[in-house]
């Protein structure tokens, strides 16, 4: 084949291929134009489907203050129906591969009337089953953001984290329905509302943060809820705010119209607690702390339950399944005015057996030596152990949340 | 186009060639989506869909289309089928659209569209091509369909989902499962391939007693 055949040929070859997709594309082009289902089409018809009373009863602007929640998904509709019904187009996290969108009716009486699913990102195992099997879940149950998936049996074994996503996703739709429409109880307002009346006037423009789930942040003694429950106490919930009086953390227990309260500075200071607020209690609130870190970029917790002298025990804690949870004792001496890290000794090792080398895993404790807050990302960044993230996450959450309490106590302390 | 070419093509496509239990192809479907008789056969509709017009394009397009570059373009043209089968069952069929799933965008990889595609629609005319897309459409069909049939009856007590009775009183879950699928399509292959041995070993025996008498004429 001569020079300029060869390049006749593949002209022609190429400019065939380049012409048959440019035709299939215009035809997919004006077929989707036709064939498009809007997102009212799309809504019609699960309502056909699920909740044939629908009707509609005007616009609902969904309210920022309650859209997203980072332990459940976000709300990205609400259509309220004339029977006093809404219809709440929820966003669950934690899926297989991503998010699950729901449908979800809920009644004026705060009951869960249906559901479904309006789409999920990945392909899941779920749409193999009929909806015989999965739409009975939650239906017939009063609103909560305490369904657990596991324990009422909402699951089928091989889609757990869709069934994951689905519980967040009615979790978020049931957190909207109590805390903008103000359908049913609403425990988490009432005692957010509790502490800040506790708290008084000097505190009035602080906002208490979400709740944080204690009971997934499982520390070397099993879980944060359990350090601070006493035999006659377990917490309710754990808020966190901030103002013009510095940092706050409250730790509610007990139950609707008898909570017991107490409310720490941020250098474990009480700020205010109920009368019937137990010195044990107090004891075990005020025996350790639980400090919020950024690294990369992931709200990261580490618990330090003792502080003597520079020498800290800290614990970097779990909120995955891997690794377990790091304990760490920190040594942490001054110098320029910031803390600087002496010396790290792992005391509890989260290293998975299996996992890569344990001797690359415990490297990365010992690169945090001469760290300050202000250098300590880069070192992480430069030091990680390839396929040691997870346990790399941990010992610098312990780490950071150290330095930032030291660095604190030496600011205060002038 | 003659009477006889056309039975030719039908009888091919649908037992001489059947794609499900003669040359199996086009098994993930058949496995994933036999659990239920309407899914069997929406799948059918539009796998035969997409072979009547994938057909007809390749086999207008096959003095244009170059051999270096002929399995590209078939992907093409199958893929662009298969969107316009899937946005239209979408819009028409929502409930077939959610139960058939992934296997409706993977009709793009089953390998009896390219197949048909490479072997026939890419050397004979646009006629013969589209009654080939046609018959071994409905012969995969027919194939899903009675695969479903039976899995949905055992398993499920019903069909087409109407329910016939109680599947409490009796019903075999296995055929619903994956392993189910296997041993129903496994049996039925056996059992065409033993009819179709019958039938075939019947005619040759008959055509042979003709030629003896003809000779013995």
């Amino acid at each position: 084949m001569t020079k300029s055949n060869f390049f006749l040929e593949a002209v022609q070859t190429i400019s065939v291929l380049v012409i048959i997709c440019l035709v299939c594309g215009a035809l997919l082009a004006v077929c989707n134009q036709l064939l498009y289902v809007s997102d009212a089409e799309k809504f019609d018809r699960a309502m056909q489907k699920i909740y044939p009373d629908f009707v509609s009863d005007g616009d609902h602007k969904v309210d920022p203050a309650f859209q997203s929640n980072s332990m459940y998904g976000n709300i990205k509709a609400v259509y309220p129906s004339k029977d006093g019904a809404y219809v709440i187009e929820a966003v669950g996290i934690g899926g297989y591969k991503g998010t699950v969108t729901l449908y979800v009716v809920v009644g004026g009486d705060a009951i869960i009337k249906a559901w479904t699913i309006k789409e999920s990102q990945g392909e899941t195992l779920l749409s193999n089953f009929s909806d015989k099997q999965y739409k009975s879940w939650y239906v017939g149950k009063e609103i909560s953001t305490d369904f657990d998936y596991k324990t009422e049996n909402f699951y089928i074994a091989g889609t757990t984290m869709t069934s994951n996503a689905i519980a967040n996703a009615v979790k978020m739709a049931s957190y909207y329905c109590m805390n903008a429409l103000g359908l049913g109880e609403n425990p988490e307002l009432e005692a957010k509302t509790a502490t800040l009346a506790l708290l008084g006037d000097a505190y009035s423009a602080y906002e208490l943060s979400a709740p944080i789930a204690l009971t997934a942040m499982v520390d070397a003694s099993n879980s944060l809820a359990s350090v601070w429950s006493t035999a006659d106490n377990s917490i309710a919930y754990y808020f966190t705010g901030t103002g013009d009086n510095g940092d706050i953390q409250a730790f509610v227990y007990g139950e609707k119209d008898n909570y017991t309260i107490v409310v720490t500075s941020g250098n474990g200071e009480v700020v205010a607690k109920t009368d019937n607020a137990s010195d044990d209690l107090v004891a075990k609130v005020t025996a350790g702390k639980l400090v919020q870190v950024a690294v990369n970029n992931k709200a990261m917790f580490a618990y330090i339950s003792a502080n003597e002298q520079g020498v800290y025990t800290v614990a970097g804690i779990k909120t995955t399944e891997l690794p377990k949870t790091y304990v760490l004792t920190v040594t942490v001496s001054e110098a320029n005015g910031a803390g600087v890290v002496d010396s790290i000794s792992i005391v509890t090792s989260g290293y998975i057996p299996g996992g890569p080398s344990q001797d690359n895993t415990d490297k990365l404790a010992t690169s945090l030596v001469g760290a300050t807050s202000a250098t300590i990302d880069g070192i992480y960044t430069g030091e990680v152990a390839s396929g040691a993230t997870q346990s790399g996450n941990l010992i610098t959450t312990a780490v950071k949340a150290v330095l930032a309490d030291f660095d604190s106590n030496l600011a205060n302390n002038g | 186009m003659n009477f006889k070419k056309i039975k030719n093509l039908a009888l091919d496509g649908l037992v001489k060639q059947n794609p499900t239990f003669k040359l199996v192809l086009g098994t993930c479907p058949t496995l994933a989506l036999t659990t239920a008789a309407t899914s069997s056969f929406g799948m059918g509709i539009a796998v035969t869909a997409v072979l009547i017009f994938s057909n007809i394009i390749i086999s207008l397009l096959r003095n244009i289309i170059p051999d270096k570059v002929r399995i590209p373009c078939f992907i093409v043209i199958i893929a662009t089928f298969v969107t316009i089968v899937e946005l239209a069952m979408n819009k028409f069929l929502p409930d077939l659209y959610d139960s058939l799933g992934v296997f409706l965008p993977l009709i793009v990889v089953n390998c009896l569209i390219l197949g048909r595609a490479e072997a026939f629609a890419s050397k004979n005319p646009v006629l013969d091509s589209a009654l080939d897309g046609l018959f071994m459409g409905l012969g995969f069909t027919a194939a899903l369909t009675l695969m479903g049939i039976v899995r949905e009856l055992l398993s499920s007590a019903s069909i087409f989902g109407i329910q016939l009775w109680d599947p409490t009183v009796f019903s075999i879950k296995f055929f619903g499962s994956s392993a189910g699928a296997f041993l129903t399509y496994g049996v039925f292959i056996a059992l065409f391939t033993v009819c179709y041995n019958a039938i075939e070993n019947k005619a040759r025996r008959a055509s042979a007693q003709k030629a003896l008498a003809k000779e013995a004429e």
